[in-house]
């Protein structure tokens, strides 16, 4: 197989685009195409500063590249939550530490769990039996990343989820019909209040395996382990069965997400749900929250 | 062998599977040579952590 544009052999094929590319070709596509996608979703404008939650991850070390690349004025921030004993988040945070210094990025922020709030992650599931890990890592992710953007007066905090991410989490809420969740899941979420900062995923459209192999043909070193909570995870073996499908039927995993956004905008689908809560703000962090008195977040907290 | 069938005799999604030859990615319609040094790389990853749907600020 041949790059389209030069001819030399090439390095990856994308079937849902007909489109087969060489290395130099491919990463030149996989930036102007994620420009066009930062401005066609108006996600963000080269005079915004943006916050970029990195993991050490493939996705988010290549978005920031990307980001870097396009001269958007991106800064990063890596949360730390304490998993694995000298294990994944130690390995995670060298891989962003080594990527931020090979790009001389020196004002990435870095916000460990432990040291602010005195638990790691697992040790705080450890004493909340009965939360799983996932959904309290989510939580305490959310809330660095607003609060961080909020005070760093940032416009938009983008993070590296792609097409498979979206897909396979369309899939799960689609098969346990949340609507609530249905209602809000989007490349763009806009500020709904003064400390909520807009969230955008400029790699929305692209597969996987395409920022994979971005993050290869850029000899970018990224964690290839999983987060060890993750093992056996649904959401994997959900975007297996969906590889499956588009094994069988090209660019079935793009079509999943996308005519299920058009067929929301256009039909109005879920439009009950969408409606826009009362925030109040948290009486001790001052986020937003829709509970009264404290948020979720400061109330993992509380002792007892 | 093409990439591709050396992949699926693996058991393994092409989908899921980046195949390196001798340290440059390739298509998966090569054909791998018995010298070849062949490296796949999974690009699967993700738990739940990454991808909660953001932002829903549910009712309780």
């Amino acid at each position: 197989m041949r790059c389209k544009t030069c001819g030399e052999p090439a390095a990856i094929n994308m079937r849902q685009h007909k489109l087969a590319l060489c290395g130099e070709h491919f990463t030149e596509w996989l930036v102007s195409r994620t420009e066009r996608i930062i401005e066609k979703y108006a996600m963000f404008g080269r005079d915004e500063r943006i916050l970029l939650a990195v993991s050490g991850g493939k996705d988010s070390l290549a978005l920031w590249d990307v980001l870097l690349r396009l001269g958007y004025e991106v800064e990063a921030l890596y949360i730390d939550l304490g998993i694995g004993d000298e294990g994944y988040s130690t390995q995670s945070k060298a891989m962003v530490e080594r990527f931020a210094a090979r790009v001389g990025a020196t004002d990435y922020r870095v916000v460990d769990v432990k040291a602010a709030y005195g638990k790691s992650v697992p040790e705080l599931a450890q004493e909340r039996r009965g939360r799983k890990v996932c959904s309290l890592c989510g939580l305490v992710k959310r809330h660095i990343m607003n609060r961080t953007a909020y005070e760093g007066g940032f416009s938009a905090v983008a993070t590296g989820h792609n097409l498979d991410d979206e897909a396979a989490v369309l899939f799960q809420n689609a098969l346990r019909w949340q609507t609530g969740y249905l209602a809000r899941q989007a490349p763009v979420l806009p500020s709904t209040h003064p400390r909520l900062a807009r969230k955008v995923k400029p790699f929305f459209r692209l597969y996987e395996r395409e920022t994979a192999a971005y993050a290869l043909l850029r000899n970018i070193d990224y964690i290839y382990d999983e987060c060890p909570y993750s093992k056996g995870a649904t959401t994997i073996f959900y975007k297996e069965l969906l590889n499956q499908l588009e094994a069988r039927s090209r660019g079935a995993k793009q079509q999943f997400y996308l005519s299920f956004l058009r067929a929301r905008e256009q039909q109005g689908l879920f439009h009950r749900q969408r409606e826009e809560l009362e925030l109040s703000e948290c009486e001790r962090c001052g986020q937003p929250t829709t509970a009264s008195g404290l948020c979720a977040f400061c109330r993992l907290w509380e002792v007892g | 062998m093409t990439a591709r069938a050396a992949v699926k005799k693996l058991d393994l999604d092409p989908e899921a599977i980046l195949v390196i030859r001798n340290g440059e990615l390739v298509t998966d319609d090569t054909l791998l040579e018995d010298a070849d040094e062949v490296k796949l790389i999974a690009v699967i990853s993700g738990g739940m952590g990454e991808s909660v749907p953001p932002g829903g600020w549910r009712r309780r």
